[in-house]
């Protein structure tokens, strides 16, 4: 691992980016620091000079989005800011950034975009993370449930079974991010009697039900509805893990 | 002395397709929303409801300050192999249960199917 860059912000803060040694013609970021200057690699040359922000467009009142050019000599540098920290990058020897070859790198792994595209993930993955948070302090709150909660016979709701449903919410999130989903629904969950946790995830079209079972060895049932001009169309399943229950979100819902 | 206990014999009545059968319904199971019964309020293979003819929302609810009532027509779970039927117990005469294995698209129909009767706010 090789520090490739510093970028000196206008308020003296600097963001490194860091790079893989083994691929001389991309740039990966694998972290983020706040350190002192380091040379820039490009076609395996090893200049001892920095990048600085040629001009920084920043659209404060919009999610403090920042985009920032940066450019020594002929070598560009596009970057993406949201709320101080680097979302996006781009490195190119073309000075517009705004042409549809420009190929944006993201905090968790290579996307290709266009630099709107990045504006919208930042923003929309902020509303999404916002909503999902509510659904986290709702299924942390049922661990607290007591025996009877429901006014019949109901069991508690172990932690575990809320810990494996937070995970999975997380795997889902990851998964949206990586592929740039535009729609992302937020699911409404409530406890069940027999410990398990149900899910109920809603699109236009689409409706998704399941649960996370309190035992992890238990298989997962889910039923999914495509409704249409024609009508409903139901698909009743399960599948044994919540792996495997997330390729289902992910596929039919995002 | 002899103390004799006699047997008591709750005969069990049946309910028609069109009786009103209640549920109460905890904060949990309500999707404020989309103002609906969750499908998580009809997962149990014994569902404890109450039949009307026998009792009133309020009364089903009167130690339950926040929980709310729905009402579903009997012949809707027996439409999906469900067994309806009176049980009542020394404390709830009114006392009945839904009786069956509920799949997700069961508790789906079931819970689509409901109409509240009582609604916290």
């Amino acid at each position: 691992m090789d520090r490739v860059l510093e970028l000196q912000k206008k308020d003296s803060s600097v963001i490194s980016v860091w790079r893989d040694v083994k691929d001389a013609n991309s740039a990966t970021l694998l972290s983020t620091e706040n350190i002192v200057v380091s040379p820039y690699y490009l076609s395996g040359e090893t200049p001892s000079w920095e990048f600085l922000p040629h001009e920084a467009r920043a659209n404060e009142n919009i999610n403090t989005v920042i985009f920032m050019d940066s450019i020594y000599k002929e070598n560009y540098l596009f970057s993406v800011m949201s709320k101080r920290e680097l979302t996006g990058f781009s490195f190119s020897k073309i000075s517009d950034r705004f042409i549809p070859e420009t190929s944006f790198q993201s905090l968790r792994g290579e996307i290709s975009s266009t630099w709107t595209e990045n504006f919208a993930e930042t923003e929309f993955a902020s509303k999404f993370q916002a909503g999902l948070s509510r659904v986290i302090e709702r299924l942390i709150k049922f661990s607290t449930l007591k025996i009877g909660w429901d006014s019949y016979s109901a069991g508690p709701i172990k932690w575990l079974t809320v810990s494996r449903s937070i995970d999975f919410l997380s795997k889902i999130l990851y998964i949206a991010q990586r592929e740039n989903k535009k729609i992302i629904p937020i699911p409404f969950v409530a406890p069940v009697n027999d410990g398990s946790i149900q899910f109920e995830w809603k699109t236009c079209y689409r409706e998704l039900i399941h649960s996370i079972p309190q035992n992890d060895n238990d298989y997962i049932e889910y039923l999914k509805i495509e409704k249409s001009s024609l009508g409903e169309r139901e698909e009743e399943g399960f599948v044994p893990n919540i792996d495997n229950l997330v390729e289902i979100v992910s596929h039919w819902l995002l | 002395m002899v103390t004799v206990t006699p047997n008591i014999f709750v005969m069990c009545e049946h309910i028609n397709d069109e009786d009103i059968l209640f549920r109460r319904i905890p904060p949990w199971w309500y999707v404020k929303e989309e103002d609906r019964v969750a499908s998580a309020a009809f997962k149990d293979l014994e569902t404890s409801v109450y039949w009307q003819k026998y009792t009133t929302p309020s009364e089903i609810v009167v130690d339950y300050k926040d929980f709310h009532v729905a009402a579903l027509q009997a012949k809707i779970p027996r439409q999906e192999s469900q067994e309806v039927r009176h049980d009542p117990t020394k404390e709830e005469y009114a006392h009945s249960l839904i009786v069956g294995k509920k799949t997700q698209r069961i508790a789906k129909v079931l819970a689509q199917n409901c109409t509240f009767v009582i609604k916290r706010i």
